[in-house]
């Protein structure tokens, strides 16, 4: 009696520590959760929570001060996981002139990114380029008609989470692999 | 002491249902299971086995079932019998259902698995034979409450908004680890249900038990189907 239920509580301690903490928090202490791919799993989920009450803490501490869409103005809040060694680009649907005011950070490490517009006309014309960053916003300005938007590279051993927020004018958000 | 037993049953039912995990939308930002999945691309085995597994252990209204099914089958046979027809049951429905973006609402399923519950609590109290003068195969209803628990599943993996590359693959990941959460469940279950079984209590309490594993079922139908008139959640 004692031996089973003592197993049974063996078992459910070693699976909290091993696999749902890294899951769940990202937290790590065995390394078997890193082995599974399960920590990046609590990693994201961690950099989502710490967005989302970033989101929170804006909003409430500057109520209207936030650009809110206007008439035919889009929105989008999202993010990407760009894995070690590898990019991840979003693009942007966009018309020639149209505006777009966007902001993105990096969780978990530094990224390289590019900020630039393909169309089957104009081709690839990069807008901005950084190695190393954390962080960046400003306004997006479509140069021509086609697609404009953001590469970011992980040169780190971690995955990175990067979140992107964008409003103005534009069709569709579209992520590439 | 049967009245006390029942009274804690069915409190613990309710205290399960209050703390029942959710992944609540904070502001426009996708957080939780939802979030992480929306923020991947590509194949990702164990991650998706690990949802599937935590889906099922935190899930009660399949445990609940689950626990009824197993209330009196002692054999190890029986058990694995009944067991691998859920399974069946829940990985059809799963799979197909959301291959084929069966989209049907989550409350009405929900409820339907509740009512799963009540049918197997009363069907353990006896009730076919008495009232109805029949028993109705118990196979055939785990099989066929088991496509419904399978649709439910089906239904939460949709609104996770899965990307379209990889799909299959980490679909089959997650159903894998649905029936490793079971497994899981299942033999927690079975050592605390064995222990009971050798004391005197059981054969006294069981009805009990069985009518707080309804209670409990009613309580969920009542859930949802307040979830689906009320149009909350």
């Amino acid at each position: 009696m004692i031996r089973s239920l003592a197993i049974v509580l063996v078992v459910g301690v070693v699976i909290a520590i091993a696999i749902v903490l890294p899951a769940e928090y990202g937290r790590d202490p065995t390394g078997v959760g890193r082995m599974l791919g399960l920590r990046e799993m609590g990693e994201i989920k961690a950099a989502l929570a710490a967005e989302a009450a970033a989101h929170a803490a804006a909003d409430s501490a500057m109520p209207g001060t936030l650009a809110r869409p206007g008439a035919g103005a889009m929105f989008d809040s999202t993010s990407v996981i760009v894995p070690p060694g590898q990019t991840r680009t979003l693009m942007l649907e966009m018309a020639g002139d149209a505006r777009v005011d966007y902001r993105w950070s990096a969780a978990g490490g530094m990224v390289n990114h590019d900020l630039h517009g393909v169309s089957p006309t104009v081709g690839y014309r990069s807008y901005a380029k950084g190695t190393g960053v954390k962080s960046d916003s400003g306004v997006l300005l479509a140069a021509f008609n086609g697609q404009h938007g953001w590469t970011w590279r992980n040169g780190a051993a971690d995955s990175i989470v990067v979140s992107l927020r964008v409003i103005g004018q534009y069709d569709e958000l579209k992520r590439r692999p | 002491m049967t009245r006390r037993l029942s009274a804690i049953l069915v409190l613990s039912a309710l205290l399960l249902l209050v703390a029942a995990p959710t992944d609540l939308p904070a502001h426009d930002v996708t957080t939780g299971d939802r979030g992480y999945i929306q923020a991947i691309l590509g194949v990702h085995l164990i991650p998706f086995a690990y949802l599937g597994a935590k889906h099922m252990v935190t899930g009660y209204d399949h445990l609940l079932f689950l626990l009824g099914v197993i209330f009196f089958l002692y054999r190890l046979k029986d058990i694995g019998l009944y067991v691998t027809l859920f399974a069946v049951g829940h990985s059809t429905t799963l799979l197909v259902g959301v291959v084929a973006g069966v989209g049907v609402n989550s409350h009405l399923v929900d409820a339907i698995i509740g009512l799963s519950v009540v049918y197997k609590a009363l069907d353990n109290l006896g009730a076919y034979p008495r009232f109805f003068g029949f028993q109705p195969d118990a196979r055939a209803a785990t099989l066929v409450f088991g496509l419904f628990h399978g649709l439910g599943l089906a239904t939460k993996i949709i609104d996770f908004e899965m990307a379209n590359e990889g799909l299959i693959a980490n679909l089959v990941a997650f159903n894998v680890g649905v029936e490793i959460g079971q497994v899981l469940a299942l033999s927690a279950i079975l050592v605390v249900m064995t222990h009971w079984r050798q004391t005197r209590s059981f054969l006294r309490h069981a009805a009990a038990a069985n009518i707080a594993i309804m209670a409990a079922g009613v309580a969920l139908i009542a859930f949802q189907l307040a979830g689906f008139f009320g149009g909350a959640g």
